[in-house]
């Protein structure tokens, strides 16, 4: 059979794939619609389109359940696709959002949004009795240090003309630093005024309404549309700098502008939900096995299995043990560990 | 006039590597460069294609300063073949698409599939092209690394060390592959090549390099027993067979 059409065939595939990928999203969907504490269903909704006004149903469907879902499809393939530009960019497998450091300086701000700021309060000794006065002031915050943290890094590393070891080191080095800093400002501050930030800490779908899951789409869609427009670049990258260079990539403006957009799009999501981990790591990667580093499909693919591990990560995190429902966060960092491990170790023995 | 090489001069961090090369190449030439290792043969093809920059002096393609060009503009011009790479993983198709990067806007197009088409063909690469780069021979992967730089469909071709790794047959055969389509669309080659019987059978044009300098170029009379001594310090005799030059090692 001619070259051409045996390529035409396995793109095809790809193709497939992504398809696929769209259509689990959307059944996870649905169900996430479905289940929560309240025993509410879309039946019961069926009753508001036929023009018999049930105020409950409206307004747990509409209010609460649906920007949850929303927020979450997005802020997993915010995550994703930074984490799969970032694995592209520095050539390491184990980038992520956050290896700049973003996570550390995002937490750092919002610590001193409640603690220094003053922006959070407790009103009893309940569990949920943690409430944030001023959510806006500590997303503000939190974005202002994790775009701060980019652009020193991005100092630092220009120095070394973005190499990817320099951005690495010194987006390491920043974290630890405001991690640090966290610390100390934590070590003065009122117990309740710790007990907020480490909540804020824990990644939360739970927070966001309309509003927040907009400003954080459009973040994420300007990104991506950059990503997409330059995906044959990051393929050429992936063979080698000088190689992209003799295609005609501007390998360092590219480098500076992906961290940019990157730590932008993460930023803006860690700011309103805080740090939700892995997703960013482990949705690139298994793409990646499954696909190729094809950028072309590796992004899209990846950025559609971002949503779904953080939907249903987020809808198990609401039901496991209901009417608890667990910061999103903490639950993608236990599912997220072993299933790495996992990768890593059947990777090896594969080699 | 295609290619202008101007007073080059580079040096990393501040070990001198060039100094004050000049030459110049006309359409559909092919140019061997030889010289030790060390001598800077790699870093000059860099610097002629900005993936180095100089210190000083200048490039010109067709009159136009290379330096003053976008990197997509000098890309369209020039193709490139590294001495050596890392692997990644993607498929030899998709490796040699990559060639076209210069002209893609945001998709290929079916032209673009059918130029990949037509070299992996000519290269005999056809077999392998849903096969992973980093499952391939040294060979092979080199010939990969050629389709790629010719789908570029370049002015200029910089092949560093282009055939280090294949055999005899496809040393041949690559080399001849090239010359054709160099003397066709009127492509200008320069390849670092360190077997000068090869070097003797390839090019037109020879560029010797020692210390950081052009010891001297032009055609095959620069290749003579006493330049060789003088570059590599190695006794040769030089044959006449068939009426080709052939360098003998004594
Ligand atoms: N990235 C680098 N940093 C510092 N020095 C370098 C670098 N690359 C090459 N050099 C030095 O520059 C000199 C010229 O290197 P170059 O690669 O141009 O040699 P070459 O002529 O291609 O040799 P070979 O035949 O072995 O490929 C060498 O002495 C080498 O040690
Ligand atoms: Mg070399």
């Amino acid at each position: 059979m001619q070259v051409d059409i045996i390529y035409k065939k396995y793109i095809g595939k790809k193709k497939y794939v992504f398809i696929m990928l769209l259509l689990i999203l959307f059944i996870l969907s649905f169900i996430a619609l479905n289940l929560g504490a309240s025993k509410i269903t879309l039946i019961d909704l069926i009753g508001f389109f036929s023009g018999i006004n049930n105020q409950d149903a409206n307004l747990i469907f509409w209010r609460i359940r649906f920007p949850r879902i929303l927020a979450a499809i997005i802020a997993g393939a915010a995550l994703s696709i930074s984490g799969c530009i970032m694995q592209n960019n520095l050539k390491n497998p184990l980038a992520s959002p956050f290896t700049l450091g973003i996570s550390n300086a995002a937490a750092f701000g919002a610590n001193v949004a409640i603690i220094l700021l003053d922006a959070g309060s407790t009103q009893s000794s309940t569990k949920d009795a943690v409430i944030i006065n001023n959510p806006y002031i500590v997303s503000v915050c939190a974005f202002i240090f994790s775009i701060f943290a980019t652009l020193i890094v991005i100092k630092l590393a220009k120095l070394k003309f973005f190499s990817k070891e320099a951005i690495v080191l010194s987006g390491v080095a920043l974290g630890s630093l405001f991690t640090a800093a966290t610390t100390l400002i934590q070590y003065f501050a009122q117990d309740y005024q710790v007990a907020v930030a480490v909540f804020w800490t824990f990644g939360d779908l739970g927070r966001v309404s309309y509003k927040e899951v907009l400003i954080m789409a459009v973040a994420t869609l300007i990104s991506y549309t950059y990503f997409y427009v330059h995906k044959w670049d990051y393929n050429a990258l992936e063979a080698s700098d000088d190689i992209a260079k003799s295609l005609g990539v501007d390998v360092e403006k590219l480098r500076l502008r992906s961290l940019l957009l990157v730590s932008f799009a993460t930023a803006t999501s860690v700011s309103f939900i805080g740090v939700i981990g892995f997703i960013g790591l482990i949705a690139p990667h298994i793409m990646r096995r499954i696909i190729g580093s094809d950028l072309r499909f590796l992004m899209p693919t990846s950025a559609i299995l971002g949503s779904v591990l953080l939907l249903l990560s987020d809808t198990l995190a609401r039901t496991i043990i209901s009417p608890i429902i667990l910061p999103v966060g903490v639950l993608t960092s236990f599912l997220g560990a072993p299933l790495f491990l996992y990768l890593l170790i059947k990777g090896e023995a594969r080699r | 006039m295609i290619l202008r090489v101007d007073n080059l001069t580079f040096s990393y961090h501040s070990k001198i590597v060039l100094e004050e090369v000049s030459f110049t190449i006309h359409r559909g030439e092919c140019f061997a460069v030889l010289g030790v290792n060390g001598a800077g043969k790699s870093t000059l093809l860099k610097c002629i294609n900005k993936i180095l920059i100089p210190d000083g002096g200048c490039v010109y393609i067709e009159n136009k300063a290379v330096s003053k060009m976008p990197q997509i503009e000098v890309a369209k011009n020039i193709g490139y073949v590294p001495q050596r790479t890392n692997v990644s993983r993607m498929t030899v198709f998709d490796a040699v698409l990559l060639g076209r990067k210069p002209y893609i806007k945001l998709d290929v197009t079916d032209k673009d599939i059918q130029i990949v088409k037509d070299i992996l063909k000519h290269l005999s690469l056809e077999k392998y092209s849903l096969k992973y780069i980093d499952e391939l021979s040294g060979g092979e992967f080199q010939k990969v690394l050629i389709a790629r730089a010719l789908a570029q469909q370049p002015k200029v071709l910089l092949l560093d060390e282009p055939t280090s790794s294949l055999d005899l047959k496809n040393q041949i055969e690559v080399l001849d592959f090239i010359k054709k389509i160099a003397r066709e669309k009127g492509i200008t080659v320069v390849t670092i090549i360190h077997d000068l019987n090869l070097a003797l059978r390839f090019a037109d044009k020879f560029i010797m390099m020692k210390d950081n300098k052009i010891y001297s170029a032009g055609g095959e009379e620069v290749i003579t027993e006493e330049a060789i001594k003088d570059v590599y310090s190695v006794d040769v005799k030089i044959e006449n067979i068939r009426n080709k030059k052939i360098v003998i090692p004594i």
